[in-house]
This record gives C-alpha cells, structure tokens and sequence, in this order.
C-alpha cells in the first residue's frame, strides 16, 4: 500500500478556539502597573491528571520571555511556596496579590487554570484536548490586566470506507499516533504560544515601544468613537 | 521501516533545535523524572545557554541565570550557583528581590549526586 493511501486513510485534525473577549480590557491601566516581571503561580487543576499541572509548567517560560518578559523561574517559585505550604493553585487563590510583590518582587501574579488534558480513544478516531484559563493580576493594583483562555485539540480520523485491511490498519496509525500525542506538552505548546501572541510586548521585546504606542492609540480612538 | 524513518526524523529535527528552542522539553523531562541525570541533563543545558550568552557579552535570557543558579545548587555547585546569580542580579535589576529570596531558600537546600561528575559537587 502506498504511502499516499495510507495518508488518505488517516487525516489529522488540529482545532483551535479561544475565547472572544478581548484579552486585555484597559491598555491605560496595563501600562501603568506595567505587568513585566511575573511570577507563575503553580497551575489549579481541573482535570483527573493529579501530574498535569507540574509538566504544564514546563511550558510556560519561553513564549513569555519571548514576549519581553521577566519570568521569575518557575521550578523554584513551585519548590519555595510547597516549603511554605502552598503546593496548587488552589491553595494559594487566598493569598494576595501584593504578597508576591512583597516576597518575590513580581508586578504581576499569573495564574493558570488547567481545564482539560484529555484523550479519548477510538478505534477509527480519537482525540488528545487541552484547555487553559490565563489570568495576569497587578500586584500593585491588583487589577486584571490580561485573561483570555485557549483550547486546542487534536484530532486522528480515518476515512476507510468499510474496508477491512484499511479498517485494521488505520486502527493501528491512530493509535500511534494517540500515543505520540499522548504527553500533551507539544500541544500545550502551542495553545500557550497562540495565547501569548495576544499579551502585549514586554519591555524585552524589539516590539515594545511600537505595541504600546499602537494599542494606546487605539484605546484612545476607540474611547472617542463611544463619546 | 517506517518508524525507523520516523524516529531518524524526530532525532533530525531535535539535532536542528537551539538549546532555547530544547528548554520546555529539557525543564518537563527534569520535572518528570526529578532523577539526578534529568536534572544534570536540563543543568547542562541551561549551562549552554548562559554560556554562550556570556561568551557574546550578552545577558543570558531573563531568569535563565537564576535558573541556573537554582539548579546548581541542587547539584552541590554552590560557587557556580552564587556567581549565576550575581549575573542575573546585573543583568536584570527587577530579579533583586526574587535572588535575595532564592539564595535564602536554596542554601537549606540538601544536594543531589551529580551523574556528570565524578566529585559530584562543590567547585
């Protein structure tokens, strides 16, 4: 069989969605807390996978400080607030923001809401699904400044048509392909990076200076247009 | 046949990466194991990237100096660990506060056996 049908007979799907709202509400006030050294706080899980939260971490650093961002590092921000007794994200949702600027000399507190790390097996399709809730908090003013959530799934179909070979054959292809999938970081990857994209540039970013003068003025006309 | 193809292409593909583009895997897998070879293994490569960041008279990316440090420390690599954090303080004054506490939390820090050496700890 020719590698052409076999890659006919398994088709792979990537679906993305995001939410619609816009990520960041008051540019005015993002740029006067200026949000630029954070501290990600480990992950609230709520999903089944106990595990899920500390590889997701993995994930975080390099779009944001790629963004222009200071990340303070994330293994040890876990490690330091588990010695303080304050292991999940859930444990840590009474804790004020000012508190991280205090301690560990952040503007800005990330938190991160792990909503799916899923897959789900079939025989002729199955699909491997994450989706996260971000939220940047100002330790100064402990304002919103950024939130916006993603999803990303990925998807293996067969197209057989009945045939029992094909039908055989196509099983095998999604399940190796469940499985390659099946650490989910390379997705989780890719949710953060298009969730990223909509955070504005840090002062580390060649892109600083032109993104803050673009997203200003459009807060400016936009304000004038409501008037 | 096939998945030889496809294991010689991911190993192409990983052969062609920076060691910045290598880092979430490097960190996940240290995350994952926590074994004192994964932990050698994402020092070594943090070590790459404050390296040659150095060695062109440019700062290491934000907090790669201070994760450095972190992780020298774990390794028993105490000097190391102080003058990475010495780098990160000059390169990024916002990281003063975060290095103070660091430095705090990390001198109570009990190390692990380094795999990469044969002396296994202080330099």
């Amino acid at each position: 069989m020719s590698s052409r049908i076999l890659i006919a007979l398994v088709g792979l799907l990537t679906l993305v969605s995001c939410v619609s709202k816009p990520p960041v509400s008051d540019y005015e006030q993002f740029y006067k807390d200026s949000p630029f050294t954070v501290v990600v706080l480990p992950v609230n899980n709520e999903t089944a996978d106990a595990e899920a939260p500390r590889y997701f971490l993995s994930t975080i650093t390099q779009p944001m400080v790629d963004r222009g961002y200071y990340v303070i590092p994330v293994q040890a921000t876990a490690d330091i607030l588990a010695a303080e007794g304050l292991a999940d994200g859930g444990a840590l949702v009474d804790v004020t923001p000012d508190r991280f600027r205090e301690f560990f000399g952040a503007d800005a507190v990330m938190y991160i809401t792990l909503k799916k790390w899923d897959t789900n097996y079939a025989i002729l399709a199955s699909s491997v699904e994450v989706a996260m809730h971000y939220r940047l908090v100002s330790t100064v003013s402990g304002a919103v400044l950024w939130e916006t959530e993603h999803q990303q799934v990925l998807v293996s179909q067969s197209g057989s048509g009945g045939h029992p070979i094909a039908i055989l054959l196509t099983a095998a292809i999604n399940a190796a392909v469940t499985a390659s999938a099946s650490d989910y970081i390379p997705m989780a990857m890719q949710a953060n990076q298009q969730a990223f994209a909509t955070l504005p540039a840090g002062p580390y970013s060649p892109r600083f200076d032109l993104e803050k003068r673009q997203n200003l003025l459009r807060q400016e006309r936009s304000r004038a247009v409501n008037q | 046949m096939r998945r030889s193809v496809g294991i010689l292409a991911s190993l192409v593909l990983c052969a062609c990466q920076t060691s910045w583009q290598k880092y979430p895997m490097s960190l996940y897998e240290a995350l994952k194991e926590e074994t004192p070879q994964a932990i050698s293994a994402h020092h070594a490569l943090l070590a790459d990237l404050y390296d040659k960041a150095l060695a062109r008279g440019a700062n290491p990316k934000a907090g790669i100096a201070a994760e450095y440090a972190y992780y020298s420390w774990m390794l028993g690599k105490r000097a190391l660990a102080k003058q990475a954090l010495e780098v990160e303080r000059s390169s990024y004054p916002e990281s003063a506060k975060f290095c103070q506490l660091l430095e705090r939390y990390a001198e109570g820090i009990r190390p692990i056996a380094d795999p990469s050496s044969a002396e296994g700890g202080e330099q």
